[in-house]
């Protein structure tokens, strides 16, 4: 198949790398399908007040749409989780009186639900519910990702940064190689997504 | 093992920064990676001296659970001797962590960034302490679960959920979850650099826990997220916890627990004890592990700020409460408070006001903020006082009761000592030393986060090359024998050097 090569080039310096973003989106890549590696978070509005980068605003735009791409969020799952918490406290403090033993006539004129307590319980149990679904959204939205492309370099957990491109034809391949050169990348390595054996590129570390 | 690197000014305690920006990344690796893989004779003295504790502890908790408690020093009229104070002071250490972490995420206060790490692993393991002693004041230790919401138990029962010690317990569950939760996910991309550097059998734990992480954008934009979705609901959980814990004392009658101010005057007084925790946790180790580039004096000033803020924030509901004694206008509340100010608890209770409340004003001057010694001793001192006021807030309230034919002092035995002060701070002990070996201190992401960025000097020549951020690295480094980092650099630099050659 022509379809499934990819291509990923490492860089020393983050200003080679935003430019490589910037002419990659100049040449017709879509944002979604520019992958980029590093050992920070990288916000577009902190990088713009470096002089070595001084983007303009268009720039800023275009690559805070590759940084930042829309799509699922991890609020939803939390939201999930909070609607869950609460439905169980309510259940949990509701059903205990009902079911209790004893009739509801010999409550001692107290209501037979508490909303006091059902207020508090349910304030924790959304919290934890909604924690643990949190967590689980990022770990399935972040799994999903992995999929995606299979290649990585253990430099990037240290100082260097890195653009994956997949599912390229022969010609993008070129064209994007071509980019990579030209903003003085470190590394580039060529290859087929079900090739065994490229997944790990930095073997010396 | 790496050569320490450390650049102090001359007088650090004139430097307020809070880290230097010009530290190279693969510093900050390496740095973690030799925390890991130091080891001293005081390390493993000190973990020796704690699982020592930790088991005789444990065997004296054993003899009481064996004999009973009667072994204890507690009465008909003081119930509640050490344990509780005790369930009180390690909540309060366990704030420290949130408050650092989340409220001063949110703050943008960049000086949390080498700090909060420990403090947050503070929280973790003082609410596993907190588990700990609710499970042994029962008594029946064995039936903890009896407080669950456990269907089809046999017993037709469920916990009464009117009752703040059912509230109690679903509210520290919430908080532990939240706390490991909170402090495993920031650790999600360190877990990754560690898992690639780091061989052994730590390797295929940092596998595991690194999630597969690979630092892609998607990645980053999650994880930012469900941090900040996370921090943002651990901060009101914070305050809702300590507040639960102050209204199983609020809901009673007993004299001097009757007090609508509880609920903040607990988190004020966790706060403070908890910042204090921090300062006693991170000298150290900062000395241990020879920390001083990322644990700046500049730190310790800042925390001792914080500390003076909440020491004026606990010296007045001190005197809120003194006042409400009087105020009130009920005896048993006046008695049980003069029982403090001059009756048989008058020593520590003026003990508690000298180290908690006068002392720490002496953090006005610059040069205690700054002089670590004294800070490191004032912050043991601040947490003994702070324990004697959870002690103080709980005893002679049950000794001095409504009913004056039941009025009884009390006095711990040896195995409350160990059980309630000498197993929880043991036990504390272990785990964080243990911790230093398979969890990343350091916040490696956030810390280089507020470092400079690798950037392509503005015009490039060959002359340049050798003075450029990589070469400066490899002249630092002294690359780690079991780890190899570095060595691709090496490469890269070498490529350049033939490079700058042939062009020259």
């Amino acid at each position: 198949m022509a379809e499934d090569r990819s291509v990923f080039a490492r860089f020393e310096f983050v200003n080679d790398l935003i430019q490589a973003i910037l002419d990659l989106r100049d040449a017709g890549f879509k944002r979604d399908d520019i992958e980029v590696f590093s050992s920070i978070p990288l916000e577009v509005e902190h990088l713009s007040h470096s002089k070595e980068v001084n983007l303009k605003e268009d720039e800023a735009k275009s690559l805070n749409e590759v940084l930042f791409k829309e799509g699922r969020r991890v609020g939803f799952f939390t939201r999930i989780g909070a609607a869950i918490g609460i439905s169980l406290a309510v259940i949990l403090v509701g059903i205990v009186p009902i079911t209790y033993p004893l009739q509801p006539s010999q409550q001692g004129g107290m209501p037979i639900v508490p909303f006091p307590p059902m207020g508090i319980l349910s304030f924790e149990t959304m919290i934890l519910i909604a924690f643990i679904a949190s967590i689980l959204g990022f770990a399935w939205l972040t799994r999903n990702d992995r999929i995606k492309t299979k290649v990585y370099d253990k430099l990037l957990t240290v100082d260097r940064f890195a653009i994956g491109l997949t599912d390229l034809s022969p010609d993008r391949m070129k064209e994007a190689t071509e980019i990579f050169k030209q903003n003085s990348t470190e590394d580039i390595h060529e290859f087929l997504e079900d090739e065994p054996g490229k997944t790990q590129l930095s073997e010396s570390v | 093992m790496a050569k320490h690197t450390a650049k102090e000014p001359i007088d650090p305690r004139l430097d307020d920064s809070t880290i230097d920006e010009n530290i190279p990344w693969p510093n900050v690796n390496r740095d973690m990676i030799r925390v890991l893989n130091t080891n001293t004779w005081m390390y493993y003295g000190g973990l020796a001296f704690f699982v020592t504790m930790v088991l005789i502890s444990a065997a004296i908790f054993y003899n009481m659970t064996t004999k009973g408690l009667g072994l204890l020093g507690e009465n008909n009229a003081v119930f509640w001797g050490l344990d509780i104070p005790a369930f009180i002071f390690w909540i309060g250490l366990s704030h420290a962590g949130t408050f650092l972490s989340a409220v001063l995420f949110y703050a943008r206060s960049n000086w949390r960034r080498s700090i909060y790490r420990y403090a947050e692993l503070m929280t973790l393991f003082s609410l596993l302490n907190v588990f700990m002693i609710l499970t042994i004041h029962l008594g029946r230790p064995w039936r903890f679960w009896f407080g669950m919401p456990v269907p089809f138990n046999g017993r037709f029962l469920w916990p009464s959920y009117r009752s703040p010690l059912a509230w109690d317990l679903i509210a520290i569950t919430t908080y532990t979850t939240g706390s490991a939760l909170f402090l495993y996910l920031g650790m999600v991309p360190d877990f990754a650099g560690l898992r690639d550097h780091v061989g052994g059998w730590r390797n295929k734990v940092f596998k595991v826990a690194s999630l597969g992480w690979r630092g892609t954008d998607k990645e980053w934009k999650f994880l930012v997220q469900a941090y900040s979705l996370i921090g943002a609901m651990i901060i009101p959980l914070m305050a809702s916890v300590h507040s639960l814990v102050a209204w199983d004392f609020v809901n009673t009658m007993v004299p001097g627990f009757h007090n609508t101010m509880f609920a903040p005057f607990f988190v004020a007084g966790a706060l403070y004890s908890g910042i204090a925790g921090v300062i006693m946790l991170v000298i150290p180790i900062r000395r241990m592990f020879h920390l001083e580039d990322y644990i700046r004096i500049s730190h310790f000033d800042k925390l001792g700020r914080l500390m003076l803020l909440l020491a004026f924030v606990w010296v007045y509901f001190q005197s809120i409460e003194a006042w409400g004694a009087w105020y009130k206008q009920d005896s048993f509340e006046t008695f049980a408070f003069l029982a403090k100010a001059i009756g048989p608890w008058a020593p520590w209770y003026w003990f508690m006001i000298a180290v908690c409340g006068v002392m720490p004003m002496a953090l006005f001057s610059r040069k205690v903020r700054t002089n670590l010694p004294v800070m490191l001793g004032g912050s043991i001192l601040i947490n003994i006082g702070m324990f004697i006021e959870r002690f103080l807030i709980i005893v002679p309230g049950e000794s001095i009761t409504h009913l004056p034919s039941t009025w009884k002092y009390y006095v711990p035995t040896v195995h409350e000592v160990f059980i309630y002060i000498i197993l929880p701070l043991s036990l504390f002990g272990t785990l964080f030393m243990l911790s230093l070996k398979i969890v990343p201190h350091l916040s490696l992401y956030e810390i280089k986060e507020i470092l400079t960025v690798p950037m392509r000097p503005a015009v490039e020549t060959p002359e340049a090359i050798p003075k450029s951020r990589a070469h400066d690295i490899k002249a630092e480094i002294e690359v780690d024998s079991e780890t190899e980092l570095f060595s691709d650099v090496d490469d890269i630099i070498d490529e350049k050097k033939e490079e700058g050659e042939e062009d020259g």
